[in-house]
């Protein structure tokens, strides 16, 4: 193909499409904050093993990075409206401290080109997304965290 | 008038779209992105386990599904190209064939969106109107019409839809209309508590033109529903109650009787703790875009299941699927995690779960006439559909170890939920063992034990997987062994293994094996599949 990767890169921010968050009220993806710090975007479901394997592993190692590099994680929800209040009960008893938004209609999963979960996602400080993985096996998080090494020593 | 002659415009823009992007490489002219998705399953015959193969017919089947999406500015337009060659086996029959089963243009500014082609919405909880795709289960009732939503700076939000459903590579012959408001009062009434309410309320209409000879059915179906969310900090309650008027068609045999649908949750969560409750009744709420339209296909609304949708192998044995003609459901689900450091929580902490679910029939008694029965709204029926309770206890001990034990108590009864005859209630007792060991960095061991035990259906079953994980391999086997069921003291084993690669944004997994008979469920959607045999291969890929 012949359109050039660096078009693709300066305008790949996320998607602009409403999501909700846990509460239930809508929100555009416009408003999160997404500079001056490296994202991780992970898509998940109460009802996927791996997923939830996946955002136990980095809420373990969670301290550890942001010691090393200003990181945020936002976990994306695809489960369904009935499953949303298991969502919630799920990061508060799991204790996860990410942010979590629930993309119920599969909006921004459709817009970011995600087939299944797990699916993560890298963002660089200026919002971008820089890398992207699918699918999740125990220490799969390690070649997450060098990517934001790599990422931080560029600055 | 500006929004709409801008709309043209794109449309304009997006018939002279491949010249635009792909000939020339200017920096303005948006970004390309897509996803692919191709599954091949080879089939060989396997009397052992009644995989059996048509005389004559492929042996290779193969669904192929390919995303183009294309976004510049305030535009975004997508296709998706599909093909079943043919399809796998156990997928709709409607999928047949290849071609463009979705298109569509987006336009979105200052809280306006506008979307023109093939759109999926949700209103509520989905129980008066979903239109959704679930590629494992086969269902994409996606909508191809207009939807218009706007947003009053967040204060509220209106949406409002008309179109005709997808049917396989066809349309459903009804059309729906369709408008939702969702108010989020707080902000009127207390901006800067914490506290949260939204009210909402939505309207479904389905016209459907009738030439039978059923005098009471009319062309057009109606439904209505409210809802109410109120959160405080780590508390949230929401209702929601939907009011179906009679939908006389081929899936509730024709009759004159209205449906309704309750749905009650309460959750409190804080600080390791997370309760919910979940209560439902739903009556004849089945609502389609055809009257005639079979299985999955043209459904307008999508009523989720109460119960937990449980992931390992055996359990899926047994997988709940709600009863939309009447059910009344109870689930309560609670998780604590022990605080790191403390004589329970150890270094890394440890997480229980229970969970409680039971589905029960209402009160709905026969009669003759159009209504075909009646029902006391406040009373249950006497025949209990699925009962669930099960606890689980996760625990990481060091960087190179984390285990995870699950017992599980299963009621479930088989005739009503699978439509089947003779098979009764079948008690399950399961217990699993899950142990994740991680020599390396970036390399682990995986395996389960599980064991179900059971006096009825097929009896009781053992199975036992192990994963290893390096690099960007991963390589698995499995074997569920059905040890004392109808073969009387011949096992059976479905055995399964093979090899998934991932590198970025590309997953490649080649595997051989069986597959028994049953539902495949993902989300709380299902597809029952007929045993089968041989070797798959999965590429997924987004660019």
């Amino acid at each position: 193909m012949s359109f050039s990767a660096k078009a693709q890169k300066t305008t790949k921010g996320l998607p602009n499409v409403t999501i909700k968050t846990l509460d239930g009220n809508s929100l555009s993806t416009q408003a999160l904050a997404l500079k001056g710090h490296f994202t991780i975007v992970s898509f998940w479901a109460t009802w996927c093993k791996p997923c939830i394997q996946e955002l136990s592993a980095i809420h373990d190692v969670y301290p550890d990075w942001q010691e090393d590099m200003k990181v945020k994680l936002i976990a994306i929800s695809v489960d369904d409206a009935r499953s949303r209040a298991r969502a919630k009960s799920l990061v508060k008893g799991k204790r996860w401290e990410f942010d979590t938004y629930i993309d119920e209609n599969g909006d921004l999963k459709r817009a970011m080109n995600v087939l299944n979960v797990p699916h993560t996602f890298i963002l660089n400080k200026d919002g971008e997304i820089v890398w992207q993985h699918t699918s999740y096996k125990p220490g799969d998080e390690e070649k997450y965290y060098d990517v934001l090494k790599k990422l931080n020593a560029k600055k | 008038m500006k929004y709409i002659l801008k709309f043209y415009a794109c449309i304009a823009c997006l018939l002279l779209w491949s010249p635009v992007v792909f000939a020339q490489q200017p920096t303005d002219k948006g970004v390309i992105s897509g996803s692919l998705q191709s599954d091949f399953q080879y089939y060989q015959a396997d009397s052992a386990i009644n995989a059996t193969l048509v005389e004559g017919a492929d042996r290779m089947a193969s669904n192929h599904y390919l995303n183009l999406f294309y976004r510049k500015g305030d535009f975004s337009a997508g296709l998706r190209y599909e093909a079943y060659l043919p399809p796998l086996l156990g997928y709709p029959g409607e999928f047949k064939g290849q071609g463009i089963a979705n298109r569509f243009i987006t336009y979105r500014k200052d809280g306006l969106e506008v979307t023109a082609g093939n759109f999926y919405e949700q209103f509520g909880s989905g129980t008066i109107l979903r239109a959704q795709e679930n590629r494992p289960t086969g269902i994409d009732n996606s909508i191809d019409g207009i939807l218009l939503k706007y947003n009053f700076d967040d204060m509220a939000q209106i949406k409002a839809l008309t179109g005709k459903q997808r049917d396989g590579f066809n349309k459903g012959e009804g059309t729906i209309r369709a408008a939702d408001a969702e108010i989020y009062l707080n902000k009127f009434l207390f901006p800067l508590s914490e506290t949260t309410i939204t009210l909402g309320g939505s309207y479904v209409s389905v016209y459907e033109p009738y030439t039978g000879t059923l005098g009471y059915i009319s062309p057009q179906s109606d439904a209505y529903a409210g809802r109410l969310a109120i959160g405080n900090g780590g508390f949230n309650i929401d209702a929601e109650y939907v009011y179906k008027k009679p939908t006389p068609m081929l899936s509730n045999d024709y009759i004159n009787h209205d449906g309704s649908a309750l749905l009650l949750n309460a959750s409190y969560s804080h600080n390791g703790l997370g309760i919910n409750v979940q209560m439902k009744r739903v009556e004849n709420m089945d609502f389609r875009s055809s009257r005639d339209a079979p299985l999955n296909s043209l459904m307008v609304n999508f009523i989720p299941i109460t119960t937990k949708q449980h992931t390992y192998r055996l359990l899926t044995l047994y997988p709940y699927v709600t009863q939309v003609f009447g059910e009344a459901g109870l689930q309560a689900d609670l998780i604590y995690t022990f605080k790191r450091g403390s004589a329970l929580g150890g270094k890394y902490g440890t997480t229980i779960s229970l969970n409680y679910a039971v589905a029960n029939s209402i009160d709905q008694r026969s009669i003759s006439g159009d209504a075909g029965y009646e029902s006391d709204f406040w009373k249950l029926g006497n025949r209990k559909y699925f009962q669930d309770v099960n606890v689980e206890l996760s625990k990481k001990w060091s960087r190179k170890l984390k285990t995870t034990f699950s017992y599980v108590y299963l009621e479930y009864d088989k005739d009503q939920i699978e439509g089947v005859t003779g098979s009764g209630v079948i008690k399950s007792h399961t217990v699993i063992a899950d142990v994740l060991i991680k020599p390396r960095r970036k390399a682990s061991l995986r395996f389960e034990l599980q064991h179900l035990y059971t006096r009825q259906d097929f009896g009781s079953w053992a199975m036992g997987l192990v994963e290893v994980g390096f690099s960007n391999f991963l390589i698995f086997a499995s074997d569920e062994i059905n040890y004392n069921g109808i073969g009387k003291g011949i096992p059976l084993h479905y055995y399964n293994g093979g090899v998934a690669y991932a590198k970025g944004a590309n997953r490649f997994s080649l595997s051989y094996g069986r597959q028994r008979a049953g539902l495949i469920c993902v989300g709380g959607v299902c597809r029952l599949v007929p045993a089968s045999s041989g070797l798959t291969l999965s590429v997924t890929s987004s660019f």
